[in-house]
C-alpha cells in the first residue's frame, strides 16, 4: 500500500486517504452519470418515435363504423307470394297499404274483423284489397331468408366471374350462415362505409360516438369494426375497400421471393467465398470487393431502373414467356420473374457480403487443421468452412428475403400493377406485392382505404419480423450445434 | 528431383555450424540453410537442423525467436501466410520439399502436425479421424474405416475415454482429450514425421503428463519435432533439442543443437546455459 501511495500523483490524497473520492475522481464519476443518462435517453427517444409510428397505424385497424347499402335490400329480394306468409305479415300488409276507409269497412264486407280471420281469408282480402301487389311482394327482412334461398340471391345479383370465385375461396353450401348473411351484405347490398371513427377514439369514447351515430345517422347501422381479419389477409383483391383482401398481394410477394432467392442465394455465396477464400489480394480483386460495398449502397430505385431496361425491355421476350410458349403472354416483361431477378440483384451484395463475414469468422485453426492431415484448400473450405459458416450465411439469407419482402421502389419501377383480382399463376404473371398494395392503397381519397392500407401495413410488419425472428432463431441454434 | 548424398550433406551441415550429428544415415529431415522471409522481414537466419528418424527433436528458445516459422518450415504451413518465401532446402528422406514439382498437399500427409491450440473439427469424433483417411482412399470400406479410426484412436491413448461416444462433437472434449484427438488425426493418415507446435501450452500438467507419455510411444514409430516453452518437457520427452535465439536484426537464428542431455548438462554456448538454467527468457 505504501508503495502506491508513493507512486501517486501530486494531488493525491494523503496517507489512509486512498479510497476516498477527490475532485478529479468525482468529475469523472459525473461525466461517467451523465454519459450513461444521454445513451438512455437516445435510446428512449428511439422507441418513443417506433412506439408512435405503430400506434399510429393501429390507430385504423379498427373502430365504430356507420354503414348503409347502396343497392335497396327489397329490391333484391325474390317476391314471395301471399300464400307464404305468415298470417301476422298478411295483416301487416294489409294495415300498411289499405286506405283508412276500406279498412273500417273491412270487417263488415268479410263477415269478420281483420284479427280474427284465418289465412285463407286473409289472402283473398290481400289479392281483393291491395291493387298494386307485384313491388309490395318479398318486403320480409333478409335475415330471415332461408339459406338456399340466400345462395340463390347472391348468384343472381353478383357476376358470373365473382361468384365463381367466391366458391373457388370456400363453396358457399360449406358456409356458415352468418358468413353468407355477411357476404349478402358486402356483395349484393355492397354496402359502404358512410363514416368510420379511429380505434383509440371508439375504444374510450364508444358511448358518446355512438349517441353521436343515433343521432347525426338515424336509422343507419353500425358496428365495432376491424378491418384486421382473416378473411382480409385470405380473400382476393377487390375494387372496395368492404371486401378487398390480401391474397393476390401475399401470393405475388412470395413468388418474387422465391425467384430472387432461387437467382441470387447460389450466386451470392459462390462470389463470396470465391472472394473470402480464393481471390488473391491484387487490384482487381480489390477494385470487385469495394464495388460490392458500394453496391449494396446503391439507391433502390437504381436497380429497378435497371430492371426495367434489362428484364423488362431488353430481354422482354423471356421475361414475359413468350419464348417459353406461356399461353397468353403480357405483352410486355412487367412479369414476377423480371421483378424477381431485379430483386435478387439488389439483395446480392448483401448476401455475398454476409457470406465473406460468416467465412471470415470460421477460425484459422480449423483450416490450419484441414490443411496439416493432407487435404487440398477446396476440400478443406468444402468440408469444414463452409459447414461452419451456414449459420452466418443463413442469416444473411434471411435478412436479404425480409428486405427483399419489404422493398416498394424497384417493384413501382419495375412495374407492378396496382390492381389484379387474379393470383398470379407462375413466373410470367403480371403481378402485385404487399408493399405496392399499401402504396396504391394510401393514394387513394377513400378513409376506408386507408383502414384496409393499416392492416396491410400490419400484415407486411408481422412478414418481415417472423423473418427476422426466424434468422436469429437459426443462427442461435445453429451456433449451439457448433 | 535433385537426389543428394544426406551423409555428406549432414557432414557438411556439421561442420558448417559445428555441430555433432551422431548417426548420419537416421537422419530423416534436414533444415539446409534455412531462411525465411516474410515480405522483406527475415524470420529465420541459415538455419541447419537435422531431425533423427523415429527420435523426438525439441526446438526452444526464448519468444520471437523464429521456432514455430521454423516448424511450420517442415511441412510448408508457413505458405499460408501471404509474403513468406524460403531460401535454402528442406530434405525429407533425400528429396526437397520445397522443389518446384512438390505437391504440399502431398507433403503434409506425410509430414503431419498439431498445433499448439487443440482444433478439432466441429464433427464427431469419429470424422475428425475419418476425413484424413478418407482423403487418402475416398472408397474406403465402412468396416475397414471403422478399424483405421479405432486404430488412430488407441494410437493416441483415446480410445478408452471415447470408444462409446464416437458420436459425440469432438469439441465437447476436454482440452487435453482434444489435443490427443488431433494428434490421433495426424497419426491417422500415417504420416512418417508429426511436427507438434508447443503442443501442451494450453493445458493442465495432469493433461500435459499424458502428452508426453503419448509423445514417448509415438516416438517408436515417427520422427518427432516439438516446439517448446517448457524446459522441463525438452528435458523429459526428447532426444535431440535445438537452442535457437534472436539476433540483433530480429532474425532467428539456431544457436546449438546436440543431445538433449548435453544441451542442458554441458552446453557449448554461454547463451545456452543462460537459457537452461532459467538465467533468462
Amino acid at each position: 500500500m505504501s508503495t502506491d501511495a508513493q507512486i501517486r500523483p501530486g494531488n493525491a490524497p494523503g496517507e489512509g486517504d486512498h479510497l476516498k473520492a477527490d475532485r478529479a475522481i468525482r468529475s469523472r464519476l459525473r461525466t461517467a452519470a451523465g454519459g450513461r443518462v444521454a445513451l438512455f435517453l437516445s435510446l428512449l427517444l428511439a422507441l418513443l418515435v417506433l412506439i408512435a409510428l405503430i400506434l399510429n397505424v393501429v390507430d385504423q385497424l379498427g373502430g365504430y363504423v356507420v354503414y348503409g347499402y347502396r343497392i335497396d335490400p327489397k329490391s333484391v329480394m325474390p317476391a314471395i307470394a301471399p300464400e307464404d306468409m305468415s298470417e301476422q305479415e298478411l295483416r301487416d300488409m294489409i294495415l300498411n297499404n289499405t286506405p283508412a276507409y276500406r279498412l273500417e269497412a273491412i270487417p263488415d264486407d268479410y263477415g269478420v274483423p281483420l284479427a280474427e280471420m284465418d289465412k285463407d281469408l286473409l289472402v283473398e282480402v290481400v289479392y281483393a284489397e291491395i291493387p298494386d301487389l307485384d313491388p309490395l311482394m318479398g318486403t320480409r327482412p333478409f335475415t330471415e331468408l332461408p339459406t338456399e334461398e340466400l345462395i340463390a340471391v347472391i348468384q343472381q345479383n353478383v357476376t358470373t366471374s365473382r361468384f365463381d370465385q367466391l366458391n373457388e375461396e370456400q363453396p358457399l353450401a360449406q358456409r356458415s350462415r352468418a358468413e353468407l348473411l355477411d357476404l349478402f351484405e358486402k356483395e349484393v347490398l355492397e354496402e359502404r362505409v358512410v363514416y368510420s371513427w379511429r380505434l383509440f377514439d371508439s375504444l374510450l369514447n364508444g358511448p358518446a360516438i355512438i349517441e353521436t351515430i343515433e343521432r347525426e345517422y338515424p336509422g343507419q347501422q353500425y358496428e365495432l369494426r376491424w378491418w384486421l381479419t382473416p378473411q382480409f389477409v385470405t380473400s382476393p383483391q377487390t375494387t372496395r375497400a368492404e371486401t378487398t383482401g390480401l391474397r393476390t398481394a401475399i401470393l405475388g410477394s412470395t413468388l418474387i421471393v422465391v425467384i430472387t432467392i432461387l437467382f441470387s442465394m447460389p450466386i451470392g455465396i459462390a462470389a463470396g467465398v470465391y472472394l473470402e477464400e480464393f481471390a488473391a489480394p491484387n487490384r482487381i480483386n480489390q477494385f470487385l470487393q469495394a464495388n460490392i460495398y458500394n453496391l449494396s449502397g446503391v439507391p433502390t430505385i437504381i436497380y429497378g431502373l435497371m430492371g426495367l431496361a434489362i428484364f423488362v425491355r431488353a430481354l422482354g421476350d423471356l421475361t414475359n414467356g413468350s419464348m417459353f410458349g406461356a399461353p397468353n403472354p403480357p405483352p410486355n416483361g412487367r412479369t414476377i420473374i423480371s421483378a424477381g431477378l431485379t430483386m435478387g440483384l439488389l439483395v446480392m451484395p448483401l448476401i455475398i457480403i454476409n457470406t465473406q463475414e460468416a467465412i471470415r469468422a470460421v477460425p484459422q485453426s480449423i483450416r490450419d487443421g484441414a490443411l496439416a492431415v493432407g487435404a487440398t484448400y477446396w476440400q478443406t473450405v468444402w468440408h469444414h468452412v463452409l459447414p461452419m459458416a451456414i449459420p452466418g450465411i443463413l442469416t444473411g439469407i434471411i435478412l436479404a428475403i425480409s428486405r427483399a419482402v419489404g422493398e416498394t421502389a424497384p417493384l413501382v419501377v419495375v412495374g407492378a400493377a396496382a390492381y389484379i383480382s387474379v393470383d398470379p399463376s407462375g413466373p410470367f404473371s403480371s403481378f402485385t406485392g404487399l408493399p405496392i398494395q399499401i402504396w396504391a392503397w394510401t393514394a387513394l381519397p377513400e378513409q376506408t382505404f386507408r383502414n384496409v392500407a393499416a392492416a396491410a401495413i400490419i400484415v407486411l410488419l408481422a412478414v418481415v419480423l417472423t423473418f427476422n425472428l426466424t434468422a436469429i432463431i437459426l443462427r442461435n441454434r445453429l451456433r449451439k450445434s457448433l | 528431383m535433385t537426389r543428394i548424398n544426406v551423409s555428406s550433406v549432414a557432414a557438411d551441415a556439421s561442420s558448417a555450424a559445428e555441430m555433432p550429428v551422431k548417426n548420419p544415415s537416421s537422419i530423416k529431415m534436414l533444415a539446409e540453410n534455412l531462411s525465411v522471409f516474410y515480405n522483406n522481414f527475415r524470420a529465420l537466419a541459415d538455419v541447419t537442423l537435422p531431425a533423427h528418424e523415429k527420435k523426438i527433436t525439441a526446438i526452444i528458445g526464448p519468444s520471437g525467436c523464429g521456432k514455430s516459422t521454423l516448424i511450420r518450415a517442415f511441412n510448408r504451413m508457413n505458405e499460408r501466410v501471404k509474403g513468406a518465401r524460403v531460401e535454402g532446402r528442406i530434405l525429407l528422406d533425400d528429396e526437397d520439399i520445397y522443389a518446384p514439382d512438390v505437391d504440399p498437399v502431398i507433403l503434409r500427409q506425410r509430414v503431419g502436425m498439431v498445433f499448439q491450440k487443440p482444433n478439432p473439427f466441429v464433427k464427431s469424433i469419429y470424422e475428425n479421424i475419418a476425413f484424413g483417411i478418407r482423403l487418402l482412399n475416398p472408397r474406403m470400406p465402412k468396416s475397414e474405416l471403422d478399424h483405421r479410426v479405432e486404430w488412430a484412436l488407441r494410437r493416441s491413448a483415446l480410445w478408452d475415454e471415447v470408444h462409446d461416444k464416437l458420436k459425440q462433437l469432438g469439441t465437447e472434449l476436454s482440452g487435453g482429450q482434444q489435443q490427443r484427438l488431433c494428434i490421433a488425426r495426424a497419426v491417422a493418415v500415417e504420416p512418417e514425421v508429426l511436427l507438434m507446435d508447443e503442443p501442451c501450452s494450453a493445458l493442465d500438467p495432469v493433461a500435459t503428463l499424458k502428452i508426453e507419455e503419448l509423445m514417448k510411444d509415438l516416438s517408436r514409430d515417427y520422427t518427432i519435432i516439438i516446439v517448446t516453452h517448457n524446459m522441463q518437457q525438452a528435458a523429459r520427452v526428447s532426444d535431440y533439442t535445438a537452442m535457437m535465439m534472436m539476433r540483433p536484426d530480429r532474425a532467428g537464428e539456431l544457436i546449438e543443437f546436440d543431445q538433449t542431455q548435453t544441451i542442458f548438462v554441458r552446453p557449448k554456448d554461454p547463451r545456452t546455459q543462460d537459457y537452461v538454467s532459467g538465467r533468462f527468457g
